[in-house]
């Protein structure tokens, strides 16, 4: 039997999305491509299946909502 | 939830251990963590009944805890995804148009020991013949784009680039971007410009860049006894005094001001003085890079820097630079950043004209005696016409090497964020292959990542200590 706190972790994630992630660990919002820094298609890698709607560069509106996003979303998590 | 033997760890993610100590990365949610053994077994292998089993029943209350964190995170996902997971695949993506780099002169008053264009070697300038069809095309593709709902942003960009100093020819570089600003406007879009220059113009340039609000990268490689040696006028003579003066002219008008800073075997050791003369500057920022054996690099006494040395010094200076609050840099410093599935811009997505009329991809590949321009070479301007020649085939062969086709990469723990690093310099190290990244440089960015993701896993260096650079820089 394993004893009691031998249990350690320490987590920093910069993009939390898992309000939003579904069992792939991908965005369920998500409607691009897979390939700009947006809000909505950073926690993908797989592309959806989708049309690919997102044809940002990360500048300007979209730029807002990287930054919004990069600030609401670091998360720490620790155990033991 | 489900229980906990229902789920995988997601084959994108990265666990590693340095030192005795066991460290997980997850390149999309941008997850760093540190874990000890007992629960990196059940991290790596929580499909393991027995292993769990045999934990008391608070740690098993721990082990869901742990667990249902990591499948809201995407780290733990259904065995039934994992084939997914790790795909990408991407068709139909048009030509990048909201970004054209002009070189505007091979001439150059300053003679770097390792300049990768031979710069101010031959001299030739950028025609309106050239210039003029690139930017009709450029706009008239935005202007398509808008029409048919392609293009959402309204941001362009103008970058002016290298190959050698584009103030020696200023009374053109005037009238190239007042254009892009003019046709810009007029077509109601936010345009921006940016330049790379050595630094060594007069007051009459600076203001200029002031005036017009023109970002700038200036190359500045340290102290005054390395940038005089390598940097120097084609004369001879020194270029620090004129270039930090330049630099502290742009810190009074308000500017965020970065350098590049080019590292040799020479200078390698010089990297901690270059981050003390920043922050007698006022630089908001330094890109340290270790120099490219290109050009003048090649046949030249300039050497690459031992990696170690780099790596501890690079290191060293990105903990100096927290203090002193200057963003430190280096091209394959990727694992703070979002999924990449380029490098750069190189791959397929970039449109910058030469002097000569040649349409290139790749800022460091310029000269069609270069044996990197069969591959990044993707078109000329036909100036007699007027017209762009586009090779779009070639720009579809660019177009693949991303991430999902980097074999070599296909078990490098920065594959997302790295994307197989400069693909001018895989093919320039030994075997002229795209798709074989320089072993040299992989050293480099595995121990700077590693060492990073360490630290923030740790609580070395905080969430907010790790923004990526914001200051304008013209190398990725």
């Amino acid at each position: 039997m394993t004893n009691k706190n031998e249990l350690k972790i320490r987590m920093v994630t910069l993009d939390d999305h898992s309000l939003s992630n579904n069992a792939e660990g991908i965005s369920a919002k998500c409607t691009c491509d897979g390939d700009c820094p947006t809000f909505d298609c950073r926690p993908q890698i797989t592309p959806c299946d989708c049309d690919p709607q997102c044809n940002c560069d990360g500048n300007d509106e979209d730029q807002e909502r990287f930054n919004k996003g990069k600030k609401k979303h670091a998360t720490f998590f620790q155990m033991g | 939830m489900d229980t906990i033997t229902d789920f995988i760890l997601n084959p994108r993610v990265s666990v590693f251990s340095q030192e005795g100590r066991n460290y997980l990365f997850d390149p999309v949610s941008r997850t760093y963590a540190s874990i000890n053994d007992t629960l990196l077994s059940f991290i790596t292998k929580p499909d393991n009944a027995d292993l769990f089993n045999q934990l008391s029943g608070k740690d098993q209350q721990d082990v869901r805890d742990v667990t249902k964190r990591l499948c809201q995170l995407g780290i733990f996902i259904q065995p039934e995804f994992a084939g997914r997971s790790d795909l990408y695949d991407r068709s139909g993506h048009s030509y990048s148009m909201t970004h054209l780099t002009l070189f505007v002169t091979t001439k150059c008053n300053l003679r770097c020991a390792y300049c990768y264009a031979n710069g101010g070697d031959r001299e030739k300038t950028i025609t309106p013949e050239i210039w003029q069809p690139a930017m009709d095309y450029f706009f008239a593709t935005i202007g398509s784009g808008m029409v048919n709902g392609e293009t959402g942003s309204r941001h362009v960009s103008l970058s002016i680039h290298g190959g050698g100093e584009p103030t020696m020819e200023f009374v053109l570089l005037k009238e190239i971007v007042s254009a892009f600003y003019e046709r810009a406007n007029a077509m109601g879009l936010q345009p921006s410009v940016g330049m790379g220059t050595n630094g060594t113009y007069n007051d009459s340039v600076h203001r200029w860049i002031i005036e017009n609000n023109i970002s700038v990268n200036i190359s500045l490689d340290g102290p005054g006894n390395i940038q005089n040696r390598l940097r120097p006028f084609r004369s001879g003579k020194p270029s620090f005094d004129i270039v930090t003066h330049n630099l502290s002219e742009l810190v009074k008008a308000g500017r965020r001001v970065s350098i590049r800073a080019t590292i040799t075997d020479e200078a390698v050791d010089t990297m901690t003085d270059t981050m003390q003369l920043a922050k007698q500057l006022g630089l908001a920022a330094v890109h340290f890079e270790p120099v490219s054996q290109t050009g003048r690099g090649e046949t030249n006494t300039v050497a690459r820097p031992d990696p170690e040395k780099f790596v501890q010094n690079f290191l060293h200076c990105f903990l100096l630079g927290l203090q002193l609050n200057i963003d430190v840099y280096y091209s394959g410093m990727r694992c703070f950043e979002h999924c990449h599935q380029r490098f750069c811009g190189a791959c397929g997505r970039n449109l910058c004209i030469t002097p000569d009329g040649n349409i290139t991809t790749c800022y460091e590949v310029l000269d069609s005696n270069d044996p990197a321009a069969k591959e990044f070479f993707v078109g000329k301007i036909d100036s007699a016409r007027g017209l762009m020649m586009l090779d779009q085939d070639r720009i579809e062969q660019l177009n693949q090497r991303v991430t999902k086709n980097m074999v070599a990469c296909k078990a490098c723990f920065l594959r997302y964020q790295c994307a197989g690093d400069c693909p001018a310099k895989s093919f320039r190290h030994l075997n002229r292959d795209l798709y074989s990244p320089d072993p040299y440089r992989c050293r480099i960015s595995e121990r700077i990542n590693k060492q990073l993701i360490i630290w923030l896993a740790d609580g070395i260096i905080e969430p907010r200590e790790v923004k990526k650079t914001s200051v304008f820089s013209l190398y990725n």
